[in-house]
């Protein structure tokens, strides 16, 4: 790497009155493998590499990418981003870019390293034990997914550092039928290792639970609808907080003030039974990375502390808006976009509570046991997601399986609903869309229980 | 590696034949809020996706780059598939098309949103941030492979975006709305932005409804939308792989008579415009669904060799389509309005992140946002509420269809709908 090809440039930036600027080089692998009828039914290959180059100067950022690493291809696009810009030369400043450091990381079984036959043995495991649970299957897709990503952050800061992120996981997608009905479901387990991360991995308990779910979905009752009492299980029952705030409290949204907590920080915005934390270092976990999209190290962020909003999350272009403290949350999908605050691991602190109590203490209402995802409106924090596993309480008692259900509510209202927050806290992962691309997250809660949510019903 | 030493090269390793489809984009876009510009971005992005006979195999991998390492990965993929699907390699060369140029100007395009912050401080009051996105992509899509074929189709597209947050005393109300166009003179930014800042002062102003059945009237950027979500339903790969609650619904009645889908990628009007498929097939004009029935599942080479048909042209990064409509009726909205006495209007809905419509229940519930509609006239907006039915429901009991046939969506467009017995669920 031509570290003085880099410096000049990005002096130059200053010298033309950026307040900052950075070049992002990547290279990326994504290999999926998809098992359909018992058989290894496609292979996805893909490489990309590429370089997003970011000025800013008068709260306006200006970006470029493309996918070339040329350094005649990056100095072109890098003056034709500061002619966009309408600068010119200054001043002359002096600036220094570090030498490269590289960032360890502790993977231990690099994808490549994994036999192929190995990783095809377990698709195959997983379809078997899915399909000899019960005769009602009629389709199983199992796909493992695996993703790295190798890139290298310089800017203006003097930063120059080399990171190398990857992730895996299994995807489970059954479907179950019965005279006219059909149903599926997903099971996903993934990690932000390489193929150590099947170290804790059961297959059995997993594939068990996708087919049982998937079964007992045939005989799923449709719900009235109506504002109810909900118990949500944990795990991916985070959706709530992802989407009830999680957006709501990245700088994105704050910086604009286009969002509903844009002036609450050191404000009570929800129960004493919510803490919520963000935290980007959990070793090997799916949305843990070892340094943000910015050079920045990741942190842990505790952003409601007993209900009260302690920090938002906020990358380092809005933290200059802001006046708040970097939180090493600057993330992109991949070179073709710039980056801006995102959520890495965001979970719910443990409570005290047990589940059984939550039940009982419900007349009527609904238990959802797991979700499937949701989307947010910050600036009205008007949320929503959908239930995957879902039960009628009646009576303080679990019982029919229910289908077709939606979920809403205001962010700012939900927070305070938060009345019973069980210890069985769980982590799950996932995908979250935003401006700066889809990128991988982790969420995760207890088993919680909310006053009330309005719920979307076929009856 | 340039493409000719590739194929070069493939041929050296013993490929039997090899067809690379480069997808070229280049996007310019800037977004602003009130007085400010943003962001001014731009972006240059070409990927490969290499399809290659191996050993009788056809194998494919992808990347923004060619180099000899994908050659390796497509060998091991023949060693390793358990399951081979035919595909077919173009041999029959396409003419290509002409179109317009691209033509953006950042500065005109950046002075054109940046007026809206005084439409806004002087005719909209309550309406405290007005965001712009107006942006631009040209798209080449070129097919080359060892058989001698090398074709080509581009296109232009527009697209303007304004979303809009409105305040009064504690309550805060947001809406946005875009176009999506091929011909720039559509791009009328005033307009839409009135129209939006309208539409966001108004929805201040709330009342609750009950849960019931209602007839409602659905937006075309609702059913845009939701055409949009139903797309992955038609195609032969799903039904094949069972994922899809069209599966053994062919030459079937499933919606009202009323309801004609077609496709159409040829049209130079809409903004999905494409001469060809990721696969080199010509794309053609076709009725999905025409009065209600059921005519033709939506097919690539590779699903149309296993059905033993013809492709029809919807071979993407996955089996899509492109222009696709609800065909339009006579009345237009006004006059569709004016004839209800009791209901609701449905502007638009929020994505539930997971399924919109699930392809394999066909159930959609999503959170709506919209007004009461009395004696032909729209009233006050409702308070957030969730639209649960099943999408053979939603378009079986039409009512009436409008003549507003509009792109919300960059591949579907839709007049306005009127649909009976929709289940709301409210507060």
């Amino acid at each position: 790497m031509k570290k003085e090809f880099y410096e000049k440039l990005l002096k130059k930036s200053l010298d033309y009155g950026c307040e900052y600027a950075e070049i992002y080089l990547e290279y990326t692998e994504t290999k999926s493998f998809t098992l359909l009828n018992s058989k290894l039914d496609n292979m996805d290959f893909e490489k990309n590499h590429g370089t997003g180059i970011r000025i800013s100067l008068n709260n306006q950022v200006f970006y470029t990418a493309v996918n070339s690493q040329k350094d005649e291809e990056i100095e072109k696009q890098f003056n034709n981003l500061l002619n966009n810009a309408g600068l010119t030369k200054k001043k002359d400043i002096d600036f220094i870019l570090e030498d490269n450091v590289i960032i360890p990381n502790d993977i231990k079984i690099e994808h490549n390293n994994y036999p192929i036959d190995k990783k095809i043995e377990l698709l195959k495991k997983i379809d078997k034990r899915i399909r000899d649970y019960s005769n009602k299957i009629s389709q199983v897709k199992v796909l493992l997914r695996e993703y790295d990503r190798i890139f290298t952050i310089m800017n203006t800061d003097g930063k120059n550092k080399t990171a190398h992120d990857l992730v895996t996981r299994i995807t489970c997608v059954p479907i179950a039928e019965e005279k006219d009905k059909k149903e599926d479901t997903v099971g996903n387990y993934g990690k932000g290792q390489g193929y150590e991360f099947l170290d804790d991995f059961n297959y059995e308990e997993f594939s068990d639970n996708v087919a049982d779910i998937c079964v007992r979905k045939l005989s799923a009752k449709k719900f009235k609808g109506g504002k109810v009492p909900v118990v949500i299980g944990n795990g991916f029952g985070a959706v709530i907080f992802h989407e009830a705030c999680g957006h709501a409290l990245e700088a994105t949204a704050v910086s604009e003030n286009l969002s509903t907590f844009a002036d609450k920080l050191n404000q009570r915005i929800g129960t004493d039974k919510v803490t919520l934390i963000d935290d980007g270092t959990i070793p090997g976990e799916w949305g843990t990375t070892q340094i943000d999209s910015e050079g920045e190290t990741t942190k842990k962020n505790i952003l409601i502390e007993k209900g009260i909003l302690k920090s938002f999350l906020v990358d380092k272009v809005n933290s200059k808006k802001m006046n708040h403290h970097v939180t090493g949350s600057g993330r992109r999908q991949d070179y073709r976009y710039a980056p801006t605050s995102r959520m890495n691991n965001t979970y719910l602190q443990k409570g005290n509570d047990k589940i059984e109590d939550m039940i009982k203490s419900i007349d009527y209402g609904v238990y959802c046991k797991s979700l499937r995802g949701g989307s947010v409106d910050t600036i009205t924090g008007d949320f929503n997601f959908s239930a995957d596993e879902c039960y009628l309480i009646e009576k303080g008692k679990v019982t029919d399986m229910l289908t077709g259900i939606t979920l809403i509510g205001k962010g700012q209202e939900v927070l305070k609903k938060v009345e019973m927050v069980s210890d069985d806290l769980k982590l799950s992962t996932g995908y979250c869309g935003s401006v700066s691309g889809t990128i991988e997250v982790t969420i995760g809660q207890p088993t919680i229980k909310v006053s009330e949510l309005l719920i979307g019903g076929q009856e | 590696m340039e493409i000719k030493e590739f194929l070069d090269l493939t041929k050296k390793k013993g490929i039997e034949e090899t067809q690379i489809n480069i997808n070229s984009t280049s996007e310019i876009e800037i977004k602003t809020i009130n007085e400010r510009m943003k962001e001014n971005s731009t972006s240059i992005n070409e990927v490969y996706n290499v399809l290659a006979k191996i050993n009788g195999k056809y194998v494919e991998v992808s990347a923004n780059y060619l180099s000899e390492d994908l050659i390796d990965l497509l060998m091991l993929e023949a060693d390793n598939l358990e399951v081979n699907y035919e595909e077919e390699f173009v041999h029959e060369n396409i003419e290509g098309d002409s179109f317009l140029k691209p033509d953006f100007n950042t500065k005109d395009e950046l002075k054109g949103l940046l007026k809206l912050n005084n439409l806004r401080k002087e005719k909209y009051p309550l309406v405290e941030y007005i965001e712009g996105y107006y942006g631009m992509i040209s798209e080449k899509t070129r097919i080359i492979n060892t058989l001698g074929i090398d074709i080509s189709t581009e296109s232009v597209d527009y697209i303007l975006y304004i979303s809009v947050s409105a305040k009064k005393e504690d309550i805060t109300e947001s809406y946005s709305d875009v176009i999506y166009t091929t011909k720039k003179e559509d791009i009328k930014i005033e307009n839409l932005a009135k129209e939006v800042m309208s539409i966001a002062e108004k929805s201040l102003e709330k009342q609750p409804i009950k849960s019931n059945k209602y007839l409602t009237v659905l937006s075309s950027d609702f059913m845009s939308n939701i055409l949009s979500r139903m797309i992955p339903l038609f195609s032969s790969g799903q039904i094949r792989k069972k994922e899809s609650c069209f599966e053994g619904k062919l030459n079937k009645k499933i919606f009202s008579d009323k309801i004609t889908i077609i496709e159409d990628p040829l049209n130079k009007d809409m903004p999905a415009y494409t001469l060809f498929d990721y696969d080199g097939t010509k794309t053609q004009k076709k009725k999905l669904i025409e009065n209600g029935v059921l005519k033709t599942y939506l097919y690539n080479n590779k699903e149309a060799k296993l059905a033993k048909t013809n492709s029809t042209g919807n071979g993407y990064s996955n089996i899509s389509a492109r222009n696709m409509y609800i065909k339009p009726g006579s009345k237009t909205k006004e006059e569709i309005i004016s004839e209800i006495k009791e209901g609701l209007y449905i502007r638009t809905y929020q994505e539930s992140g997971g399924t919109t419509v699930n392809p394999i229940t066909g159930i959609i519930s999503v959170q709506v946002f919209g007004s009461s509609i009395k004696d032909g006239k729209i009233e006050t907006d409702f308070e957030p509420c969730v639209l649960t039915i099943n999408l053979f429901d939603l378009l079986s009991n039409v009512v009436e269809i409008g003549n507003d046939l509009v792109y919300k969506t960059s591949i579907t467009a839709s007049p306005t709908i009127v649909v009976d017995n929709v289940s709301i669920s409210s507060n």
